[in-house]
């Protein structure tokens, strides 16, 4: 998988095109921001399929229900912060109505880290998946969204995709191994389940490594599918009491408090890790930003650590 | 007329039964034969094909039987917009099988209007209209596609449907399929931002094959439209963002219908109607600033009566 490169906007904007040849009910809609999100790739090679609707995200969303009811199928893109603009008219038409509209957010998170908190989206996931018929994922990296960009244009109904902006290591080596609605366990470890969405499942990762020189194993899974929720999900985690769920997004509302709606009535010891209700800030760069929100590779496994000896972990 | 609670009532044939004033009940029992459609598989229209006054008053008495069973429902909007929707199912017989056109209605509370129409046309039957608004019912307060699967898109959130009718314009023109696609816009809708996103896009895009008709009856909620935000000069609005703009006399069925039968492709640009109208649909007993209104069953059985005189 050299080809694909290491960026998971390219990686949106190459696999779009490749979609693109295959299928073309595929047409792409942009609230001018395809230089940025590389959707301009399509552009380029099917302008009469690709429309730029301007600096106006609800319209946007509107024309993408009018597109799936003529029977195509809409991909709107657009960043993240601002696609939230136009979720009531993503609520009251494509979501009630049950429109074939795939949705793909770039700049999730903290990605956009030099933008500061207007643009540093930490709400998406809970705004998404609260929509009734709304299927929600979160890929990990560019092998990742390239399989899971292919299975949602299948899916019938709408989809949201969750993207950052640039950074994401390597996961899976094969499009193959990242399955719609299920799961994956990457590591295996009886201590500590940790569950990870986007980037976090590479830093989840990175403080399983850090973990067991402490002699903490932790398994560790991606739970890319956020909505619909693998029922699999409470069982996969049974081999440990405690799990720890990380998500670059508030922890009110997230992949976390799903996975607690899930596993609550379970007897499980759950920690949810993310962003501590509050807004982001500016920064040179991302890995400052997500040290300073605790969230790199050492201050998980810092605080996973706490909760595995049951240390008091702090606010 | 006294009411005394509620009653069911069903009939052979039909999907469930429904609950009834007994006023109600006697009115459903003392429509015209010819005008019920006991099965909407056997759509036998009614056909007033030039004749719009007896057309415009059976609508107007049915969208008061409505709101008069359902002690709910926005009357006036919908007494307002009767006239110019069932000259858009004239001309256009949108969202139907054997036509290529699509009619949106973005001000979605005047749902009752859009049902009377329907019964009128033979997609839904009279005896269902007397279930607005209850549990169960395809007639929902705005109209739902769940629900109802007749209508194009479900609406009810204003601002919307202009959007959604530059989407499905675009989509008639990848696809090369021709057709017309209409949307009914309050007057006070219009102060949502999105729609002026939209007039932008129709514009931009060249959708000769959107109409959107406006409602222009003075009022919303609160008061009148030019108090309450000033609207006008409305057609220059249009105008300004890229539309042909035509101005026509709302409470004129046959206007409407000829001046929708007219328009062709206009200049690759997409045409904007503005159809003065008034909120009680000429009923004088209706105040016109209301904005919710409630049939007595005196008002109802005089407005069935003029009818049928």
């Amino acid at each position: 998988m050299d080809s694909v490169s290491l960026s998971l906007r390219e990686a949106f904007g190459e696999k779009l095109v490749e979609i693109g040849e295959e299928n073309d009910k595929v047409i792409v809609l942009d609230a001018d921001v395809s230089a940025s999100t590389r959707s301009f790739y399509f552009r380029e090679r099917f302008p009469k399929r690709f429309l730029n609707v301007g600096i106006s995200e609800q319209d946007m969303m509107g024309i993408a229900a009018g597109l799936a009811i003529e029977g195509f199928v809409p991909v709107a893109t657009g960043f993240s912060m601002f696609i939230l603009r136009a979720w009531e008219q993503i609520r009251n038409t494509i979501s009630r109505d049950n429109l074939n509209v795939k949705i793909v957010a770039t700049h999730a998170g903290l990605s956009d880290y030099a933008d500061g908190s207007s643009h540093q989206c930490l709400e998406d996931i809970a705004l998404m998946r609260v929509l009734p018929k709304m299927n929600v994922v979160v890929p990990s990296d560019p092998v990742s969204v390239r399989s899971l960009l292919d299975q949602i244009i299948e899916v019938r109904g709408p989809c949201y995709m969750r993207l950052g902006r640039d950074y994401s290591p390597k996961v899976y080596d094969k499009e193959e191994e990242v399955v719609f609605g299920k799961p994956n366990v990457l590591e295996d470890g009886g201590d500590v389940t940790m569950v990870a969405c986007g980037l976090m499942v590479h830093l989840a990762l990175e403080a399983r490594r850090i973990l067991l020189e402490d002699n903490i194993r932790a398994q560790v899974l991606d739970l890319h599918t956020i909505k619909p929720l693998d029922k699999e999900l409470s069982r996969l985690c049974e081999r440990t009491d405690k799990v720890a769920t990380i998500e670059e997004h508030n922890v009110l509302g997230g992949m976390g408090s799903a996975v607690c709606e899930m596993l609550s009535e379970k007897g499980f010891r759950i920690k949810r890790f993310g962003v501590m209700d509050m807004y982001g800030e500016s920064s040179r760069d991302y890995i400052g930003l997500l040290k300073k929100f605790e969230l790199d590779a050492n201050s998980l496994a810092k605080k996973v650590k706490s909760f595995v000896k049951g240390d008091p972990i702090g606010p | 007329m006294k009411e005394e609670g509620l009653v069911e009532y069903g009939r052979v044939g039909e999907p469930r039964p429904i609950k009834l004033t007994e006023a109600g009940k006697i009115v459903l029992d003392l429509i015209d034969c010819d005008e019920k459609v006991n099965d909407v598989s056997d759509r036998q229209k009614c056909t007033f094909d030039e004749d719009y006054g007896e057309l415009l008053s059976q609508v107007r008495s049915k969208i008061v039987f409505e709101v008069y069973q359902a002690k709910m429902g926005h009357l006036p909007s919908s007494l307002s917009s009767a006239n110019i929707i069932a000259a858009v199912f004239k001309v256009f017989k949108p969202n139907s099988v054997e036509s290529k056109n699509s009619f949106i209605l973005s001000k979605g509370h005047a749902a009752p209007a859009l049902y009377a129409i329907m019964a009128q046309e033979g997609i839904l039957s009279e005896y269902e209209l007397a279930s607005l608004c209850s549990i169960g019912s395809r007639l929902q307060g705005h109209p739902d596609k769940r629900f109802l699967a007749e209508v194009m898109v479900s609406t009810g959130s204003l601002g919307q449907g202009l959007s959604i009718g530059v989407g499905i314009a675009i989509g008639k023109k990848l696809r090369n399929v021709g057709g017309k696609v209409v949307v009914l816009l309050g007057d006070g809708e219009l102060e949502e931002g999105q729609i002026w996103e939209a007039a932008m896009s129709a514009a931009a895009n060249n959708l000769d094959n959107l109409i959107a008709i406006v409602d222009r009856n003075f009022y919303q909620m609160n008061g009148s439209t030019e108090e309450v935000k000033r609207l006008e000069p409305l057609a220059g609005k249009w105008k300004s963002f890229g539309w042909d703009v035509l101005e026509v006399d709302g409470s004129r069925v046959d206007e409407l219908v000829s001046i929708l039968r007219e328009i062709g492709n206009r200049q690759s640009k997409p045409t904007a109607i503005i159809a003065f109208t008034e909120r009680n649909g000429g009923i004088e007993s209706i105040d016109r600033k209301a904005f919710y209104y409630i049939p007595t069953y005196e008002e109802y059985a005089r407005i069935r009566g003029k009818r049928n005189g």
